[in-house]
């Protein structure tokens, strides 16, 4: 059975010799074929939390159980390198996954729309072009949870369209966790939201509660 | 429009092949992505110690006389392909920072990223000395083998040791890493790479040689002589680069323990109060 338990998290960092605290005592659990929201303010952990998930970060204490294969936190930013080219991105991401990289290669490239820029540098794409690169890469490959941090943040009308066309798609046998500062979003496509407040994740809400809650937090 | 079962399956792999794997892809796309993606970067990588050989022949010829082709390769070409090779590791204590974007990617451990690293090295240097070797014979000298081998052993466990402690132990300290980034200039002419020890008064000689990249590199000027054993001079051993190695290795270790000790006794502190 496909499922994510987190029980009792806490993350801190050392910054000089400060050690500030991120995360503490959190805990969620979160099923197959769920669209979940996690939201909270800016700087609240979210992408920590999120990065813990995928591996990208080691927690300072508590469990964590991951149960099937789980993608690398799809944001603006991450899972590209920048001084290689699209086309070698997509095939380093096929060696590490073992996937045949011909067939990811040409599913990417058309489905991104990316088959002028095959040859590009990566760190040559605007922002709008790697989110969409990003998401399209993570969203050929069949893994069974999905990470999507902020995504909508960048991207015009059409990379929009594409994202929420591809949601709907994967929800339907996968899950997804998501973070966004689009509470019209979360409403209209999770099942049912986490919120970090004050360091911590203490329950799961509906939708509707969570984002009431949302708001009284933002003020 | 597609169907959800058309993403791509992830075949399953037992652990420890997605850890080969990923070593092994890290090192080959940091061989791309280090000679910027074009075939003349990497044979510029692989001609490297010829180019810096020639141009020293180029310079000595033309101040000394009768200094023959066989004479340059003899006293650089060797010192030169090890140093890059040492290099290669000492400089890549920085690595761990400019590789963390791989630790995005699914499957990619810290371990796998500094294996990575290692592999790169290792496959450039390898041919590298393959090709020096190659041309060493098409001139028509020789080398003694095992003398290499066990040269080239020596090299491999001191830049790797070097390489796996200090990316540890610099890993949070931006200071130490710019400083730290000096160092390859400093042993380009402190290591007798370019300039042989016995060149040097006997005074200096003395100093230099508690550098043990001066003992690699007088060692490799010597791997062309066959009779190594006999007319190496009692002042080269390969067994101090070897001490200085073991030795570095307790002091890491020491350290590493120490500053875990530190971390735990104020996390404890803390707690009580």
């Amino acid at each position: 059975m496909r499922k994510i338990i987190i029980k009792n998290l806490s993350k801190s960092f050392k910054i000089g010799s400060v050690t500030r605290n991120i995360l503490h005592d959190c805990n969620l659990e979160i099923g197959a074929n769920e669209t979940v929201g996690l939201l909270g303010l800016n700087g609240s952990g979210k992408t920590t939390l999120m990065k813990i998930l995928a591996g990208v970060e080691e927690l300072s204490g508590g469990k964590k159980i991951i149960n099937g294969n789980i993608s690398w936190p799809v944001g603006i930013y991450s899972g590209l390198i920048n001084n290689i080219t699209v086309e070698q991105n997509i095939t380093l991401m096929a060696e590490l996954l073992n996937i045949n990289p011909g067939r990811l290669l040409e599913r990417v490239l058309v489905d991104a729309n990316l088959s002028t820029s095959r040859e590009n540098l990566v760190k040559n794409l605007s922002s709008g072009m790697k989110a969409k690169l990003g998401f399209v890469l993570a969203t050929s490959i069949d893994f069974d949870f999905f990470i999507f941090d902020e995504l909508t943040a960048v991207g015009d009308k059409f990379f929009k369209e594409l994202f929420y066309k591809k949601i709907i798609e994967i929800k339907r046998d996968k899950t997804i966790i998501m973070t966004s500062h689009d509470n019209k979003m979360i409403e209209e496509y999770c099942d049912y939201a986490y919120i970090i407040d004050k360091q911590t994740i203490s329950k799961k809400y509906s939708i509707n509660d969570a984002i009431e809650k949302y708001n009284m937090v933002t003020g | 429009m597609r169907t959800v079962a058309a993403r791509e399956k992830i075949r399953s792999t037992p652990k420890i092949f997605r850890f080969a794997k990923s070593i092994k892809t890290i090192a080959f796309f940091e061989i791309f992505k280090k000679n910027k993606n074009i075939l003349g970067g990497l044979i510029y990588v692989l001609l490297k110690p010829f180019i810096l050989t020639m141009i020293l022949f180029l310079f000595i010829s033309t101040i000394r006389r009768g200094y023959s082709i066989e004479e340059g390769v003899n006293q650089f070409l060797m010192p030169i392909a090890l140093y890059y090779f040492v290099l290669d590791f000492i400089g890549g204590t920085n690595f761990y920072d400019a590789g963390r974007n791989y630790k995005f990617l699914p499957n990619v451990s810290d371990l796998s990223i500094l294996f990575g690293k290692v592999l790169e090295v290792l496959i450039i240097n390898y041919s590298v000395i393959l090709l020096v070797i190659i041309f060493i014979y098409f001139i028509g000298l020789s080398v003694n083998l095992p003398s290499l081998m066990y040269l080239f052993s020596t090299s491999l466990i001191f830049g790797m040791t070097y390489f796996f402690a200090f990316t540890i132990l610099f890993s949070n300290n931006q200071s130490m890493k710019e400083l730290h980034s000096y160092i390859p200039r400093f042993l380009l002419f402190f290591s007798c790479v370019i300039f042989p020890l016995s060149i040097f008064p006997p005074e200096i000689q003395e100093i230099l040689l508690w550098n043990p990249l001066v003992h690699i590199s007088e060692f490799a000027r010597l791997s062309l002589d066959q009779n190594i054993l006999i007319n190496k001079p009692n002042f080269l051993s390969l067994s101090y680069p070897a001490y200085c190695i073991a030795m570095f290795a307790i002091i890491f270790m020491l350290t590493y323990i120490i500053k875990i000790q530190i971390l735990r006794y104020r996390k404890n502190i803390r707690d009580f109060f």
